[in-house]
């Protein structure tokens, strides 16, 4: 028995109804993080148990089967409502759709159902001190160890790692190859021996991002993820979802343009010039993100890769953020910038300006994406890259 | 699902193919090929009803036209002559002449006469939501009229003397011939805009200094690439309206919402995209002879072509949440 849209849009809404947390109830992701954890892996547990996860995903791995009109149906019931997006996008954006792609059916039956539930939450073990834009030149190494690997090294800006059960690793199995050609994938066990999580802080005060140091961790044949030595194109893919998801949902950006506007009606700015000019603004440059979201989404179904493309939302979503984010600043004004500590809001408006950076660096810089939307989509020659075919390790690096 | 289906993608292909033969750098309307879009393809009637003489087709063909000839740069009474003829229909005009291209109808948003887009060519002259709200018309044959001296070499415009001239109110609804006029103003905006990025992606790979093409140095790519990414993010806006504009349940304020957002979002991209294509292109593009700068040129003068920026902020805010300003 198929579900129309209409039947199962009613479903999601009577669950958000019943066991939704809206946003104003959530627990705040910066002054309460273990309690937005803990309640984020109930959410998405619940979602689960009431057939409401994986709504794209294949039914066999614990997904719904359904096509995006689902999901988009999914979305706009959910408006208004706490999506844990922040903890999940890694795992159900990023990760999954990589081990649907190119993992075993036994990493895929081991893997996706717990991650759906939330047993299981991940991160992505990518970036390093030496190896930021510059991903291909991580030196994270797999040594070969028997049937397996033992892995050494340090990774860097591991969002959840303190809170993750697994992640997708990323490490060179081939030092003598150029830089592209010697990565091989792993699912890495956040619990086994050698691995040492150590939280860093942000910007923002907050501690999400961590150092994660590998000391000779045992990787066994069955946490290859896709062929061993061909990392890069599992990564790439990661990547691209990365931007995909970034577009779609510019991750729990605190401060949103309806905020904006209730603090302007609060402070009776309703009808200054300035402010009427600035929301406008905003309101135009949000109603293009999401109208470009929507028209991507569209063009997917009809059978065309997004690609590339999703730079272009990811880009517009952190422009979107940072142009709200300082239109805050100038409505709020001073208040903005220095409040009673016993306000529980006052600091909103300052989190949310610090906040706007990291949507321009992770997940791809802003100029990382230019460079992207430059030679994949409009086709224009790369630069020389004088490294491209220099075998690893006579690189130069730092 | 996208906007556009193979049928709308035959009709651009059958206009591009005609604007294939205009000359880009006339000035002024050429009536010849004005003439051909009419026999071959029915442009002056394309949305007006079968029982008033026109092809009867809707909102998303005029786009597929508007984008063409935008992005032909194409000197042509099209858009004014689509929604004077529109607006006459509604009304219960005849509408016959200008369905069939011989009459050319235009439109202005103020009642004032000043600024009137192809007034200097245009034989009748639909006014619209002046001060009471209303559609009057105006025939032009005895009007004395003043040609302006325009920036934009393919749009002209005049100065009319509507003191004395007669007007008929017709029954036609002013907020949707507004929210159609930046509507397609929006899509002729993104022809053009798409075709200097095109422009100057060509040129960016073709052209060498430093012993390799320009396109491959970091800050003209990161140039085109903000060209794309505003393309793009306004062409969503644009295309929204036109689907909005196409959809019979589409509610007032909802239209006019989608239109203003186009409108603010497409103006703002075409005349980014021109002037960057200026700059792309170094001292070729600031020739007389290249291009760019007639685009660019269309580009300023479309930005103030229907309703004025400043009304666009206004409604936004509102329909952002901020109550209207008193006034
Ligand atoms: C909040 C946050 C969360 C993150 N979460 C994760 C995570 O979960 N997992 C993970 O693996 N990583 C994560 N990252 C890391 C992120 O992907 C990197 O920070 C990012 O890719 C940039 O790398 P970098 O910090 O080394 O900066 P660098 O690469 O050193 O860049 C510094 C500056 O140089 C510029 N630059 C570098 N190369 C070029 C070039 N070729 N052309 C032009 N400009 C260039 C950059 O744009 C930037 O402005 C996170 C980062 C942040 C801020």
């Amino acid at each position: 028995m198929t579900e129309t849209v209409p039947a199962f849009r009613r479903r999601a809404a009577d669950f958000l109804a019943r066991q939704g947390c809206r946003h104003e109830d959530a627990p705040s992701r910066s002054r309460a993080p273990g309690d937005y954890v803990a309640a984020a892996r109930v959410h998405q547990h619940a979602l689960a148990e009431h057939g409401l996860a994986g709504i794209t995903w294949p039914a066999e791995y614990g997904g719904l089967g359904l096509g995006p009109e689902f999901r988009a149906a999914f979305d706009e019931e959910a408006a208004g409502f706490e999506t844990f997006s922040a903890l999940f996008t890694i795992g159900l954006g990023m990760c999954g759709p990589v081990l649907l792609a190119l993992g075993t059916p036994e990493q895929r039956e081991r893997y996706l159902p717990p991650l759906l539930r939330a047993d299981e939450v991940w991160c992505q073990l990518f970036s390093e001190p030496a190896a930021g834009s510059d991903l291909a030149a991580l030196a994270t190494r797999a040594t070969p160890d028997g049937d397996g690997w033992r892995v050494s090294g340090q990774k860097v800006w591991t969002t959840y790692a303190h809170q993750s059960d697994r992640g997708l690793l990323l490490a060179r199995t081939d030092p003598g190859k150029p830089k592209h050609r010697g990565i091989t994938m792993f699912v890495l066990d956040m619990a086994a021996p050698g691995v040492t999580v150590r939280p860093l802080r942000q910007a923002t005060g907050d501690a999400e991002f961590n150092e994660v140091f590998l000391d000779d961790v045992r990787v066994g044949p069955g946490d290859v993820v896709g062929a061993v030595d061909e990392g890069w194109r599992a990564a790439t893919l990661m990547l691209m979802n990365e931007r995909a998801a970034l577009a779609d949902s510019p991750i729990g950006s605190p401060v949103t343009l309806e905020a904006v506007v209730a603090l302007a009606r609060r402070t009776g700015r309703t009808g200054d010039p300035f402010v009427r000019r600035a929301v406008a603004d905003a309101y135009v440059m949000q109603q293009q993100v999401e109208l470009f979201a929507r028209r991507v989404a569209g063009d997917v179904r009809v059978g065309r890769d997004p690609g590339a493309l999703a730079s272009i939302g990811k880009l517009a979503a952190g422009r979107l953020a940072t142009q709200v984010a300082a239109l805050a600043l100038e409505v709020a004004g001073p208040d903005a910038v220095a409040w009673d500590p016993a306000d529980p809001d006052g600091e909103l408006w300052a989190y949310g300006e610090l906040y706007a950076p990291s949507l321009s660096i992770a997940g791809g810089t802003e100029q990382i994406q230019r460079t992207v939307l430059g030679e994949r989509v409009l086709g224009l020659p790369r630069e020389p890259q004088t490294d491209r075919d220099v075998p690893f390790r006579d690189l130069r690096r730092g | 699902m996208p906007l556009y289906a193979s049928e709308h993608e035959q009709l651009r292909a059958s206009v591009r193919g005609l604007l294939g033969t205009a000359d880009p750098r006339a000035d002024g309307y050429d009536r010849a090929l004005w003439r051909r879009l009419c026999d071959e393809l029915g442009v002056a009637g394309l949305a007006i009803g079968e029982e008033q003489g026109g092809s009867g087709y809707g909102p998303v063909e005029l786009a597929v036209v508007a984008e063409e000839v935008g992005r032909a740069n194409l000197p042509s009474p099209f858009l004014t002559t689509t929604l004077a003829g529109l607006a006459l229909a509604a009304g219960g005009e005849d509408v016959g002449p200008v369905v069939r291209g011989d009459r050319l109808a235009t439109v202005s948003f103020s009642s004032d006469g000043r600024h009137v887009v192809d007034g200097d060519v245009a034989d009748v002259l639909v006014l619209v939501g002046d001060t009471a709200g209303t559609v009057t018309v105006v025939e032009l044959a005895s009007v004395v009229r003043t040609p302006l001296t325009t920036m934009d070499l393919t749009r002209g415009q005049a100065h009319l003397d509507l003191a004395d001239a007669p007007r008929r109110t017709i029954a036609a609804d002013p907020d949707r011939i507004a929210a159609l006029a930046v509507t397609l103003l929006a899509c002729e905006q993104i022809g053009g805009a798409e075709r200097v990025l095109e422009m100057s992606t060509a040129y960016a790979t073709q052209r060498v200094q430093f012993g390799r093409p320009i396109g491959s140095f970091q800050a003209v790519k990161h140039l085109l690439a903000d060209m794309l990414v505003e393309l793009e993010l306004a062409r969503s806006a644009q295309q929204h309206a036109v689907a909005l504009a196409a959809d019979p349940a589409t509610t007032a304020p909802e239209l006019d919402a989608a239109a203003r957002t186009a409108h603010v979002a497409c103006t703002r991209a075409f005349v980014r995209l021109t002037g960057d294509a200026i700059r792309a292109h170094g001292g070729i593009g600031y020739t007389w002879e290249h291009d760019a700068h007639r685009y660019f040129r269309r580009a300023r003068a479309s930005a103030v072509l229907f309703g004025s920026p400043a009304d666009d902020a206004d409604r936004l805010a509102e329909h952002a949440g901020l109550a209207r300003a008193a006034s």
